[in-house]
């Protein structure tokens, strides 16, 4: 996509009118990943909006957090002139953009094989990270160091989504990333999803 | 604007949409509706820029 200043002064006014608050956040960075990939950084969803975007939850806050995935930095210089293209106020790591905040947190972190999710934006295409990865990371945050009851319901969640019928989330990867040494949550994993599939079964 | 994409991880914006109202209601059987963290380390950002909240007052079209 080619955008130009009007163009993207067009899109800005779409997204500030945009009141469902997913809806105008995926639009915002389909159009900060057009900019940062013709700049040469491809750029991933991750965080709230993921979360909010794998499980309709009304999980995200204001902001919007994005990891670069290739190992070079991104140059500050670079980055405030493309977050200037948007009349962004900030920086050099966060912006408020249309009524949002864009946070660049850095080098993503995945030890997923799976490919990220791609949602094809009217500014845009965007990646969000796997969802086995936030599923993973979601259930050992809920149990370690101890019981957090918020993210036990974002994990629940999760698994909802993972189970749903249209869902495109691969279980044996999701057991695969939870083994790892780095997570070690299997056990608790697999009894939650336990405890998941009987509350949907109930519920019907 | 975007045409249908084959891959399952690959979704346009209608397939996006058309699929929100039944995953909100899927995830809704295992947990409250507003799952959002009552606090985290951008809250002062957040809640100076939202006068008061974690978040912009733009509704939820389908809560």
């Amino acid at each position: 996509m080619n955008l130009t200043t009007q163009n993207i002064k067009t899109a800005l006014m779409d997204i500030e009118e945009t009141s469902d608050l997913l809806e105008k956040a995926m639009k915002l960075a389909g159009l900060v990943t057009c900019l940062f990939r013709e700049a040469g950084w491809p750029l991933v969803v991750v965080g709230g909006s993921a979360v909010e975007f794998y499980t309709e939850g009304a999980y995200m806050s204001g902001d919007i957090d994005f990891c670069r995935q290739i190992l070079t930095p991104i140059p500050l210089r670079v980055s405030q002139e493309i977050m200037g293209k948007l009349e962004a106020a900030g920086g050099p790591r966060s912006w408020k953009v249309a009524g949002l905040f864009v946070d660049m947190l850095g080098l993503l972190e995945s030890e997923s094989i799976k490919r990220c999710t791609e949602l094809q934006t009217p500014y845009g295409p965007v990646s969000l990270i796997p969802p086995e990865m936030i599923l993973v990371e979601r259930v050992l945050a809920a149990v370690y160091p101890s019981r957090d009851q918020e993210q036990y319901d974002i994990a629940k969640k999760m698994m909802a989504s993972g189970l749903s019928k249209d869902a495109a989330f691969d279980w044996s990867e999701a057991e695969r990333l939870a083994a790892l040494p780095a997570f070690n949550v299997l056990c608790e994993m697999q009894n939650m999803k336990k405890d998941v599939q009987n509350e949907l079964k109930m519920s019907r | 604007m975007n045409s249908k994409c084959q891959d399952d991880r690959r979704l346009t914006w209608e397939d996006w949409q058309s699929k929100r109202q039944a995953l909100r209601e899927q995830t809704r059987l295992v947990g409250p509706a507003v799952t959002r963290r009552k606090e985290s380390s951008s809250d002062p950002r957040l809640r100076a820029a939202f006068k008061g909240q974690r978040a912009p007052d733009v509704f939820r079209t389908k809560l």
